[in-house]
């Protein structure tokens, strides 16, 4: 096993709203691999929103350690934390979050802009299998074509990791596949360690290791010894 | 029970979007304020300055005509009396006199006018305000005007000495007395009032009979006419029966002087409340109607539930309307308040530097229940048309989200360098062309701002232009003597040896009659030496110029006004002496701002008037070592009539400017802030609600809040700079329509806006609206960037 990209110690999160007191992370203890393809699943309100927040900078801890290749996140200043997700992190949004008024390889080079060695609008948007859709603007694409754009001006400045939140969960099931296809491909070719929340079990079935949440917890983790296409996967 | 159950839960809701809307309606409110106070403030002190012009002429019996003459016999009173149309006459004897005040080194002057022996002036009322009346016999009791008075602290008891008709005389003062034919009382030649060296004096008819040797004779006439008769054509009756008597040509109402003034103040309090609240009201609508449109747009969903539970179309849109009204009511309120206030303590000021005996205040309730209305008005029509909207849809269609803004290549992406600008640049770029009308309106709101700056400050740019011109370039004397009657040319050399004298320039001064065609103005023909240098007309690039050989010059004003061009013929008929009438030709236009004048050489308006070379004025340059010692000998003289001294009328409008330009500065800079600042701040405001969930996907994208805010702010900026010419040209053309409202044949004011005039404008322009930035920039740092992972529009 390579050497983890990140590591929870006792993560807890607890949120005070109002007069009620939510506990949403328990204590996780969670190591993920560098290069891996991991699926965090879990029910609604089982915390993983709240780990991925944490992992990918958005959020802070009520305590607890998470280390990014040996750094300690929660230590770092809020401009320091602009800057980790600037220099290390790719996100994939559920619901896209594109500018509308760019058009798709604009939304790529938005990223190539602010990044150190990033590749091409054109190459990333070739990886999601978009290259003849690269001047349309968001409202003239599907949203599966908007998710594969997402998916393009995340992995163009090549992170270390590519967080996605539910990147399906507002799809089909078949252009849902064209979409995980994407993320598969782009964590295979540029080995970006690659987290996915979700709350479908079926995706799972793609993944290197999977991680079960419920109440705040880890419940259960499992690697799977092989992994099945997305195009096999059953909703 | 609670309280709020009474209140129904849509209006908890409204009150709940109210106050999360706050800064929006507040900033809608101030600017609405602002345009209410303005109305108010200017619809008050017209009202309040034609009532108590109306009130002052009908108790003092102001006169409809007013004439001169040399020496009228009062039997003439009869005929005058004849006129159709004359309801009542004051024959009077009127004179420029010189007062000597100890304290004073220089002469000032009085008009000195007279009064019945028994009782007051049927005509042209004095009104006592302290003191008694002159009494029958006593020939050295006089009223002097009160201003004058407190001006230089004299009382009733008070000895004041006079040289009439070149004698000295010691008069007593036995009243204090105002008068509407002398509301705004400058002496002849003079900018502005001087209070302190500039007196209106009322006399016993006796004795200023005795001491101008006017036993039964008049020179002077004021009229009053009957309602509806025709003024022209008792001007030209009586201008008939004075000719044999050196009469100088009947003049109206409108060509006196202080009613000239007072009538273009309050002329210019209707007119300003035309110009600058519009702009107000306007900026103030479009402001709302951006809100409450981005409002409905956000509740689409909660518009169509409302539906779709029963609520009526009018219940929605009374629901949405009530809301604009909330700016409308409180900002309506607050502008009347505050309209009145200013209004009032303008009156004050006005009561003072116009000579009213009193002010009425009686404001009729419609001026502030007119402000409200407009201030409601435009809020419920500026919330109309987005209300109208959100009554038109239908619940189905309301409950589903709109779909997603649609952008297009433009315009702007066919230009070449449109792919190498950085892509936040596209950003602010295609937000502004996806919705030209907004950004057209912004840009236009924050160019009123600034206009307003520009046209609210042009003035004393105007002014130091006409005080250049006027008083260096043209008037070039320090002193303008005056004498009562005309005077042999060689008086020059009488005035080169009075001490100090380095220079003396004579003019010979006639009234005549100008026309064109069926125009005529009556004006003053100045006639110069062939080389003025003390007083000399310049041309429209301020290059001085001689009179010409032959022909007249006149001020490009009184041309226009007789449809004359150079080289045109005009008539001209003097009004003095053996009144000579011949047609001369316009030989040039000159530029000047204050009064109106025909020049021509001097000896040509001596040959016409068949006498001997002779002058009235004459102007001087002294050596400021001897500045008392010229002004001792001027008080010994006894034909000098009056001293005219050009730096104290200098100082005198210095010291009026100065007095209201930090205010006036003020004043206009806070209203262009508050539109600036609330255009601004709404716009930004609305660029965050609807791309709060794009700024904060970037910052999760590891954008940097400096980042993330250019692209907001940036379009705002954008908008102020393209706002700044415009703003600029907007102001300039603001100012144009401020300097018609000037009395023209008194004074104009040039358009003259200088650069640093633009450049502070649009310094300050600039500052408003980086501050109402920097006000909603600090909300990008409570952008929620969790949220937008898991919310949809």
């Amino acid at each position: 096993m390579s050497a983890p990209a990140f590591e929870t110690r006792g993560l807890t999160k607890t949120y005070v709203t109002g007069e009620v007191t939510v506990h949403a992370l328990r204590g996780v203890d969670l190591i993920v691999p560098e290069g891996e393809f991991v699926v965090l699943l879990g029910a609604s309100g089982s915390g993983k929103s709240t780990l991925l927040n944490i992992i990918g900078g958005l959020d802070t801890a009520t305590a607890g350690a998470v280390l990014f290749r040996g750094d300690d996140l929660t230590q770092l200043t809020s401009r320091q934390l602009t800057l980790f997700r600037r220099e290390h992190v790719g996100f994939v949004f559920q619901f896209y979050n594109l500018m509308p008024s760019l058009t798709a390889r604009e939304n790529v080079e938005l990223v190539t802009e602010i990044a150190r060695d990033p590749m091409t609008a054109e190459d990333a948007l070739a990886l999601v299998r978009l290259e003849d859709r690269m001047d349309h603007f968001p409202a003239q694409l599907s949203g599966g074509q908007q998710q594969r754009v997402a998916i393009a001006r995340a992995i163009v400045k090549r992170p270390e990791v590519l967080l996605c939140d539910e990147p399906t969960g507002a799809l089909d099931s078949e252009t849902g596949a064209i979409v995980l296809e994407a993320l598969r491909r782009a964590n295979e070719q540029t080995r970006t360690t690659t987290i996915v929340i979700t709350h479908n079990a079926g995706i799972a079935d793609m993944a290197d290791r999977v991680v079960f949440l419920a109440d705040g917890r880890v419940r259960e983790e499992r690697v799977n010894s092989t992994k099945k296409a997305p195009t096999e996967i059953s909703w | 029970m609670s309280a709020g159950r009474f209140i129904h839960p849509l209006d908890r809701k409204l009150l709940r979007d109210a106050r999360r809307l706050w800064g929006q309606l507040l900033a809608a409110a101030m600017i609405l304020a602002s345009g209410v106070a303005v109305l108010v403030m200017t619809g008050y002190l017209f009202e309040s300055l034609q009532q108590t012009q109306r009130a002052y002429y009908e108790r003092y019996n102001f006169a409809d005509v007013f004439a001169h003459a040399r020496r009228a016999p009062l039997k003439l009173g009869d005929d005058i009396r004849n006129i159709p149309g004359v309801s009542a006459a004051s024959l009077r004897i009127r004179e420029i006199v010189r007062l000597d005040i100890p304290d004073l080194v220089e002469p000032a002057s009085a008009t000195i006018v007279s009064v019945p022996r028994y009782g007051p002036p049927g005509v042209n009322g004095v009104r006592l305000s302290k003191g008694r009346y002159v009494a029958p016999g006593r020939h050295s009791e006089v009223i002097a005007s009160k201003e004058f008075a407190d001006a230089r602290g004299l009382a009733p008891g008070d000895a004041l000495t006079v040289v009439i008709n070149g004698r000295k005389r010691d008069l007593s003062i036995v009243g204090l007395g105002q008068s509407p034919e002398f509301i705004y009382a400058i002496a002849p030649g003079d900018l502005l009032p001087m209070r302190d060296r500039y007196a209106i004096l009322w006399m016993a008819r006796d004795s200023l009979e005795r001491a101008y040797d006017l036993d039964g004779a008049f020179n002077d006439v004021a009229l009053t006419l009957a309602p509806g008769a025709d003024a022209q054509e008792a001007i030209r009756r009586l201008d008939h029966l004075l000719e044999p008597y050196g009469g100088t040509g009947a003049y109206a109402r409108e060509d006196q002087v202080s009613h000239a003034f007072i009538q273009s103040e309050i002329d210019q309090n209707k007119a300003s409340g035309l110009i600058l609240p519009p702009v107000f009201l306007a900026v103030a609508a479009f402001m709302l109607h951006v809100a409450v449109t981005r409002l409905i747009e956000m509740e689409r969903e909660q518009i169509g539930l409302l539906k779709a539970f029963g609520y009526s179309n009018l219940d929605v849109a009374i629901h949405y309307l009530k809301l604009a009204l909330i700016p409308g009511i409180s900002g309506g309120l607050l502008g009347a308040g505050l309209g009145s206030w200013a209004g009032e303590a303008t009156s004050v000021i006005y009561t003072k530097f116009y000579n009213l005996p009193f002010m009425i205040r009686d404001v009729p309730a419609s001026v502030y229940v007119g402000g409200l209305l407009v201030a409601v008005g435009v809020c419920a029509s500026a919330a109309a048309i987005a209300v109208g909207r959100a009554v038109a849809l239908d619940p189905a269609v309301a409950m589903r989200p709109q779909a997603p803004a649609s952008f297009r290549r433009g315009l702007l992406d066919a230009l070449w360098f449109a792919k190498h600008l950085p892509v936040p640049v596209r950003i602010v770029l295609r937000n502004v062309s996806r919705r030209p009308i907004r950004a057209a309106l912004t840009t236009l709101g924050i160019a009123a701002g600034c206009s307003t700056i520009v046209a609210g400050t042009f003035m004393y740019d105007a002014m130091s232009h006409l005080m250049d011109v006027q008083f260096q370039q043209i008037q070039r004397h320090d002193v303008m003597l005056t004498f009562p009657l005309e005077q042999p040319a060689d008086i020059v050399y009488d005035v080169a040896h009075l001490p100090g004298v380095i220079q003396v320039e004579g003019v010979r001064a006639a009234p005549i009659r100008l026309s064109h065609g069926s125009r005529v103005e009556r004006v003053s023909l100045q006639g110069l030496p062939d080389r003025p240098d003390l007083n000399r007309p310049v041309d429209a690039d301020v290059r001085p110029i001689a009179p010409p050989p032959a022909g007249v010059l006149m001020s490009r004003h009184l041309g226009e006004k007789l449809g004359l061009e150079p080289g045109d013929t005009a008539l001209v008929e003097v009004l003095e002496g053996r009144r000579p009438t011949f047609e001369t030709q316009v030989a040039g236009f000159v530029e000047d701002y204050v009064g109106q004048a025909a020049y021509m050489r001097r000896e040509l308006l001596n040959r016409a008037l068949g006498e001997a070379p002779s002058i009235s004025v004459a102007y001087v340059t002294l050596d400021a070592q001897r500045y008392e010692a010229f002004f001792a000998a001027v008080k010994r003289s006894p034909i000098v009539q009056a001293a005219s001294i050009r730096v104290l009328t200098i100082h005198e409008v210095e010291k009026t400017m100065e007095a209201n330009s930090s205010i006036i500065t003020f004043v206009f800079s806070l209203f262009a802030g508050s539109i600036c600042f609330g255009v601004v701040y709404n716009s930004a405001r609305i660029a965050l609600s609807e791309r709060g969930r794009e700024l904060a996907s970037l910052r999760v994208l590891g954008f940097t809040r400096s980042e993330v805010s250019f692209i907001l702010l940036g379009e705002v900026g954008l908008l102020t700079l393209f706002a700044l010419p415009l703003g600029g040209l907007l102001g300039y053309w603001n100012a144009a329509l401020i300097a018609t409202l000037f009395p023209a044949d008194l004074i104009r004011a040039p358009l003259i806006v200088t650069v640093e005039r633009y450049a502070s404008a649009m310094l300050y322009t600039v500052f408003f609206a980086f501050v109402s930035g920097l006000i909603v920039r600090r909300r990008i740092d409570r952008l929620d960037l969790v949220a937008v992972l898991k919310t949809r529009e």
